[in-house]
């Protein structure tokens, strides 16, 4: 009776370890992709800079918002990593990561945009359009001039090679030239930071999406600085010029913005106290098993929009 | 004699102290804990009913939320102040009768089978099995779910020549969650079942009635309040999961979904996605659908509770 049984929970447990053997076998077996399918799409949630610059890259800047330009049915995920796994495990899926987490997942691959490849070099050449810059703005004027040296000096830091392999540690793409300055050459400008700064507060904020990068840099120039303090706050882009020049001047002595200022406008920043520290691609990604190769914009926004539904109508 | 005397009253008035003093140590300790949870409750109402009375600003101009809109409707969000919340109120119901239909009687069926048929070993291994899967952490289903449960799902789907968004879907949902109160629902059964009075048991065999007869009209008759406190408290886990859910159900922004191989979403994902990265309305609106699952909860349970009572006097 007992060993009857028992022979019983065996064959059970037999029975359930072929059953999850199975489902291994059916996630690793994509290599059959039928072109006749419908195109799964993929998006971030309306939180994420990428989604922002991704649809205001390819012209559907209306969809940065919410869903609604979108087709219904889009999967919503909330990080790269996730976009990236989704993708991975699904051989119609579309979707969007930034550039430098591309070649993490062997499954995915990044579709050339307009003709051009998505690589780092092309991105620096100009050649690869969809990107959006990382921006930097400070104060109009300072009310310390401590504090005043201390922003400047940072923002010099930031185009030294120490402070663009920062950068690059970062995800961001800029390119470290060997003629640009180090920062034990243009340290003696900045005669603040070779001082004790352990009791000033730099106040760093804006984009959630240049927060790693920002902080990074922080946590590198604190040392180089005579142990300056920061104190991050990143909430979005729109914070940058409020909080720096606008309204509420002064909240921060710097801040970031994932997208250009709106300078013509509402965002008259001053001349010079703005620029570029980095730029982030976007690539577009499809499940490697899939024969699509190229993209431009229009066909992007017509997948997204649901204007066509399977891959058979852009793979020719 | 006399000294002996006062000794003893000395006693007997410290021991009296002794218990008083535990008494409103109890008694302080019950109430803060109670008063924590009137807090968190009171807490979550006044954050969640915020964005219907108080303005936001957006974009420079100033929006509150349609609460009549926010209860039946059926897109997440649409730019800048509509939410809704409906699709998803019938999406969890949706996915947690399912896998209620699922775990029940599995639960029922393998406690059966722990407590009266298998012989002590093994019914003790199980046992101990099925505690162990109580225990482990939704997170581990989740992972669980994204790397076998999707594929499954898949699988599935293929079946049925359906194209799910690389699993992701209502299926994988309904069996993680069947997954996950299984073991809950199965060891208040195993408990209660036990529970059941010998005499009953003897009884019924004595009268003729085969063993399969016993367990399913008698044991599980007398067990059934045990038994429906167990499918209660999976109730509550079902509706409460967030983080395993959030891992399969694709996040779907409109809806109701009722395929099983489309994707969804339930209350507690909306709460998830893309929380930290929000701030504002986008924020506050969180809260608010906080407010709708505790009212579900609070409402399933009385229902539940209702019916639990019906059964019961039906019986007598």
């Amino acid at each position: 009776m007992t060993r009857t049984n028992l022979l019983k929970v065996c064959a059970c447990l037999g029975l359930a370890t072929t059953l999850v053997a199975c489902g291994g076998t059916t996630s690793s077996n994509q290599s059959s992709f039928d072109s006749s399918r419908n195109i799964t799409l993929y998006t971030r949630d309306t939180t994420s800079g990428t989604r922002d610059g991704f649809f205001t890259g390819i012209g559907l800047g209306d969809a940065k918002e919410d869903n609604a330009p979108l087709k219904d049915g889009v999967v919503t995920v909330d990080s790269n990593g996730t976009m990236m796994n989704r993708v991975a495990a699904d051989v119609y899926g579309l979707g969007y990561i930034s550039l430098s987490t591309l070649s993490e997942n062997d499954s995915i691959k990044g579709l050339d945009y307009d003709g051009v490849e998505p690589t780092e070099a092309n991105v620096l050449s100009g050649d690869y359009e969809l990107t959006r810059n990382f921006n930097y703005i400070k104060c109009a004027s300072y009310s310390d001039s401590t504090k005043e040296e201390l922003v400047n000096a940072f923002i010099a830091y930031m185009s030294t090679q120490e402070g663009k392999a920062v950068i690059q540690s970062e995800g961001g793409i800029v390119e470290i030239k060997t003629t640009d300055p180090t920062w034990a050459s243009i340290a003696s400008q900045y005669p603040a930071v070779s001082k004790d700064n352990s009791s000033v507060t730099l106040n760093f904020g804006g984009s959630t999406s240049v927060s790693n990068t920002a902080k990074a840099l922080a946590e590198s120039f604190e040392q180089l600085a005579g142990g300056v303090k920061f104190s991050h706050n990143y909430l979005g882009s729109g914070d940058a010029y409020t909080k720096t020049q606008g309204s509420n001047a002064g909240e921060f002595d710097l801040a970031f913005a994932s997208r250009e200022f709106n300078l013509t406008s509402s965002e008259p920043a001053a001349e010079g106290t703005y620029g570029t520290l980095a730029i982030d691609a976007i690539v577009a990604v499809c499940n490697i098993a899939n024969p699509y190769e190229a993209t431009d914009a229009a066909t992007l926004v017509s997948m997204y929009t649901g204007e066509v539904t399977t891959w058979a109508e852009v793979i020719d | 004699m006399n000294n002996k005397d006062i000794t003893v009253a000395k006693s007997n008035r410290v021991r009296k102290g002794f218990d008083i003093f535990w008494y409103r140590l109890f008694q302080i300790i019950t109430i803060l804990c109670a008063s924590v949870i009137i807090f968190v409750i009171i807490f979550i109402l006044i954050r969640g009913l915020t964005p219907f009375f108080q303005s936001y600003d957006i974009d420079g101009q100033s929006y509150r939320v349609n609460l009549g809109e926010f209860l039946i409707g059926t897109t997440w969000f649409t730019s800048p102040n509509h939410y809704g919340v409906g699709y998803i109120i019938i999406n969890t119901i949706y996915c947690v009768i399912l896998s209620l239909l699922i775990a029940v009687p599995m639960a029922i069926f393998s406690s059966l089978f722990i407590t009266r048929i298998a012989p002590k070993p093994i019914s003790k291994f199980l046992s101990i099995v099925v505690e162990l899967l109580a225990s482990i952490p939704s997170i581990i289903y989740g992972l669980f779910g994204m790397g076998y449960i999707t594929a499954f799902s898949k699988w599935v789907a293929e079946l049925f020549n359906v194209q799910t968004a690389g699993g992701l879907s209502t299926l994988s949902v309904v069996l993680v969650l069947a997954f996950m109160i299984y073991p809950t629902i199965t060891m208040l059964s195993v408990t209660s079942i036990n529970a059941v009075d010998k005499n009953i048991i003897n009884g019924s065999l004595a009268l003729g009635a085969s063993k399969t007869q016993t367990n399913f009209k008698v044991v599980l008759t007398s067990a059934k309040n045990g038994i429906f406190a167990g499918i209660i408290l999976g109730v509550g886990r079902a509706m409460g999961e967030a983080t395993a859910i959030s891992m399969v159900s694709g996040n779907a922004n409109s809806g109701p979904t009722f395929s099983l191989f489309d994707i969804t979403n339930t209350l507690t994902t909306a709460i998830l996605r893309g929380f930290n990265d929000t701030v504002g309305l986008d924020y506050d609106i969180r809260f608010s659908v906080g407010v709708v699952l505790i009212l579900l909860i609070v409402g399933v349970n009385i229902i539940l509770n209702a019916v639990k009572k019906r059964i019961g006097e039906k019986s007598r």
